[in-house]
């Protein structure tokens, strides 16, 4: 990514003029950090009008202003939601969202230094490989290939969620499904992060570190393909590192399910199915979680799904570094609250922050990986 | 204004309603300077807000509005910032109580078909959760997805379904304000849901647009209906001006009781929609002129009301657009009415913000007024973006909100500062002419902006005016209720202007 001053993102840029001149207020509505804090300025037109007046000399870069662009999840329903966008992919390309915010984020660390929340998570990723600072993977790997010894065809790629000891149960769930399937595949022991966050946090040289150590590796298992765990890896491997043989868990145990690798039985339980944003609205994968999920159990829909799904206020960071300060989880009790109205007690889901941040909130939560094992005969 | 008095404010405010509750950064203020209407820009620092205030209940507000006192701070209340008028722009600075923090549906009584809620639930919100019991509040702005129901009150505004169901002045059955000294009022009739009583002033009707210049409404009681079973537009295109014209008053007189509104659009409003994106309004060649209009309400009623209307659009010369084209344009009017990508500037695209000026006309009136509206904007070189006539009032009189768009770039008045000056005369000449022909300065925005204000008391007259002054000067003996506006400030002694 090309770091980008204020100066460039602003006034001569067209996204920034067009949101001023228009100012219909549609992104905020649905915003999961409006949600959270109903302040009108932690939206999409929030930054677009702070970008616009930063041009004219009438904000200064602050370290609270660092802080406040810290709100963004980057989930990008706004891009939905904006009038201009309305009007066609060309404009949907201009108005975007959530790359803009990294860039601002970018620049303010530059000018004003990294704010205090974001540098912890910058911080562990420098020396623990994960955002947690958490020492041990929590994941067992006992009768796991290692691409880098042995040669496998597929990399299973766990991200951070092996550091968390809710998500790293899914993660299991995973690879027992793999290894029943009988698909050639390896774990990486040491498993560099993918540096999905340091990008959404604005340290475009964090993940500059993180894309050549992954690239080496992936270059010298000569694997033929990258199976990820987590929608924000997968996005950031596909867009960010321009990988073309990446694919995330649920296409690919779709495929094995085509293929009749894995034979699942029907489980009479209904779930409610969240849409992850990077893996929904950011990369078009709808499809094959839902027909996954509908040979198993009874699916049902939340109000707003696919392209105008709720985030989970999960997105950069904030399942890592939002939980222990914040007293309520808005968006999460939305989606938990909506569950309960619809007679449903579990909700489906297929990135490691929607469980998190959901049940955060009391709901209990399955991912894909979970609902699979449990149905498998 | 007094620097030191408004550092104890804040101080004071922060002990009062909680340190977090109080925001000061540069960031938070700028962008509460501003509404959805043009903003000159290059006027912006004048318009920054000292510091702005989150309040989470009535009992906050009061807080606010005892502090503002004290120090004799003015506090403009702000919600959704969606207005077309400058009824939030803080034009003597001063605090900003943003309210959305306040945004709990507080009651929903199905039986006797009122919702009641604070002040920042926004329309969409309250929409969604009528939704459920299969209920709607039928205030129905262009902003429908960004306005709030208690402002709605403030700048009594204006919904397209009107014909149906009233504007928000219809639908509101009470409200609770907190005066401009700090004392909570209960404005409701009865135990707070009753709409047609006799008992004592009616003193609901002095809030609606009086743009926070009364005090800061904090909860509203409004009335909801059943979801209509069938909701049916039309769009009808004409190929000329006067059969169309001929079309909306033969709508007018039809006596149909389930007629949400009707509307028009003009030539230079159908060639606005042409510009760029047929996927829009992608009407054949030969129609110049769209009639639309749309039932709300049982099947039955709307199946039999439907045939009368196409009869009547039919005898005057009227071609049906089509199902999924009348559908398509009336389920795209929130999102469409705000376009900053097809305005034109010497045949090139510039984002342009929409600005619509929006008097009240009678019929009568209508041939004449569109004539001289383009022929002004032609003059002052502003994008015309044609006229949208649509009905105004519950009752079927012939009485009009005129939509007057025209694309304006902001952007140029940082360049050229005149152009502001311009654009204000040229809303001003466009207003005069209104006036002169018995119209109204505004049907829904309310008549604060500069160009506008100065003919607030043309219109009312002299001694309507006067009265207004006295009933602010009672209220507010401060002035610290959004100062500047409407010339209010004249019942103080001061120029009413900024």
């Amino acid at each position: 990514m090309e770091v980008m001053g204020l100066n460039e993102v602003m006034l001569n840029r067209d996204h920034v003029k067009l949101c001023m001149e228009c100012r219909c207020h549609l992104c905020r509505e649905m915003c999961t950090q409006y949600i959270e804090t109903r302040n009108s300025v932690n939206t999409a037109y929030g930054t677009y009008i702070i970008a616009f007046a930063y041009q004219l000399g009438l904000i200064e870069p602050t370290r609270e202003l660092a802080e406040h662009f810290l709100y963004c999840t980057t989930c990008g329903l706004c891009k939905y939601r904006c009038t201009v966008s309305l009007k066609g992919a060309f404009y949907r390309k201009i108005m975007d969202v959530p790359k803009h915010v990294a860039e601002i984020r970018a620049f303010l660390n530059e000018k004003v230094g990294i704010p205090y929340k974001a540098g912890i998570i910058l911080d562990n990723l420098r020396k623990f490989n994960n955002p947690q600072g958490t020492l041990k993977a929590f994941v067992n790997l006992e009768n796991v290939k290692d691409p880098l010894n042995e040669k496998v065809s597929i990399i299973f790629y766990m991200g951070y969620s092996a550091y968390d000891r809710r998500n790293s149960k899914a993660l299991e769930a995973a690879i027992d499904i793999l290894k029943n399937s009988g698909v050639d595949f390896g774990i990486l022991r040491k498993e560099p992060n993918s540096g999905d966050l340091a990008l959404r946090l604005g340290d475009v040289g964090l993940f500059e570190i993180f894309k050549e150590r992954n690239l080496e590796i992936f270059e010298s298992t000569k694997a033929e393909r990258i199976v990820t765990f987590s929608p924000h890896d997968f996005y950031t491997f596909k867009n960010d590192y321009k990988l073309k043989n990446v694919s995330h868990i649920s296409v690919f145990l779709k495929e094995l399910m085509d293929e009749g690798k894995i034979k699942v039985r029907k489980i009479g339980y209904r779930v409610i199915y969240k849409d992850p944003c990077y893996l929904g609205r950011h990369s078009g994968i709808f499809n094959e979680p839902r027909s996954i999920i509908s040979s198993i159990a009874e699916l049902e829909e939340f109000s707003a799904n696919r392209y105008l799904a709720l985030c989970c206020g999960g997105g950069s960071g904030h399942d890592v570094m939002g939980l222990e300060k914040k007293k309520i989880n808005r968006v999460a009790k939305i989606l938990a609250n909506e569950a309960k109205e619809r007679g449903v007690d579990t909700i489906a889901v297929a990135c490691p922050s929607c469980t998190t941040m959901i049940e955060s909130e009391g709901m209990r939560t399955k991912n894909i990986t979970e609902i699979v094992r449990e149905a498998m005969v | 204004m007094d620097r030191i008095a408004i550092e104890k404010a804040i101080e004071e405010l922060k002990e009062r309603i909680g340190e977090h509750n109080v925001l000061t950064s540069m960031f938070e203020r700028v962008p509460r300077a501003m509404a959805h209407c043009v903003f000159p820009i290059h006027k912006w620092r004048e318009y920054i807000p000292d510091a702005v205030v989150t309040p989470e209940s009535t009992e906050d507000v009061v807080e606010v509005v005892k502090v503002a006192n004290k120090y004799k701070i003015p506090i403009v209340p702000r919600s959704g910032g969606s207005g077309l008028s400058d009824g939030v722009v803080p034009l003597k600075r001063g605090i900003v109580v943003d309210l959305l923090k306040m945004n709990k549906i507080l009651e929903i009584d199905l039986e006797n078909c009122t919702a009641t809620v604070e002040a920042g639930v926004s329309l969409d919100e309250l929409g969604r959760e009528l939704l459920k019991y299969g209920y709607i509040y039928p205030d129905y702005p262009a902003s429908r997805h960004s306005a709030f129901v208690c402002a709605r009150i403030a700048t009594n505004g204006w919904s397209y379904i009107c014909g149906r169901y009233g504007h928000t002045e219809d639908l509101v059955v009470g409200f609770e304000v907190v005066l401009p000294t700090g004392e909570i009022v209960q404005i409701r009739r009865g135990g707070g849901k009753i709409m047609k009583s006799s008992t004592g002033y009616n003193l609901k009707s002095l809030f609606f647009g009086s743009q926070g210049t009364l005090g800061i409404i904090t909860k509203a009681t409004v009335e909801i209906f059943p979801a209509p079973e069938v909701e049916c537009p039309a769009y009808w295109g004409f190929k000329n001006f006067e059969s169309a014209y001929k079309a909306l008053g033969a709508l007018q007189k039809s006596g149909v009781a389930c007629a949400g509104g009707w509307g028009l659009y003009d030539e230079k409003r159908v060639e606005f929609y042409r510009r760029d994106l047929p996927v829009y309004m992608d009407l054949p060649e030969n129609f110049k002129v769209v009639v639309f209009w749309h039932l709300y309400g049982n099947e039955d009623e709307v199946e039999v009301a439907r045939k009368r209307l196409f009869r009547i659009c039919e005898n005057a010369g009227g071609t049906f657009l089509g199902k999924e084209f009348s559908e398509n344009a009336w389920f795209g009017r929130h999102e469409t009415s705000v376009p900053p990508i097809h305005g034109r500037k010497n045949g090139m695209v510039v984002p342009m913000v929409w600005v619509m000026e929006d008097p009240a006309v009678n019929y009568t009136e209508i041939p004449k007024l569109k004539e001289s509206w383009h022929r002004i904007i032609a003059k002052y070189g502003f994008d015309d973006w044609g006229l949208l006539f649509a009905s105004n009032r519950k009752s079927k009189q012939g009485e009009y909100l005129a939509g007057i768009m025209i694309g304006v770039d902001e952007t140029e008045f940082l360049e050229n500062p005149k152009r502001w000056d311009e654009y204000v005369s040229c809303r001003r000449e466009l207003m005069l002419v209104a006036l002169d022909a018995g119209c109204s300065l505004s049907a829904a925005h309310g008549p604060v902006e500069e160009g506008k204000v100065e003919l607030v008391k043309k219109e009312l007259g002299d001694e309507a005016f006067k009265l207004m002054l006295k009933i602010k000067k009672l209220l507010d003996p401060n002035n610290i209720m959004n100062p500047g506006k409407f010339m209010l400030d004249l019942a103080y002694g001061g120029d009413g202007i900024e």
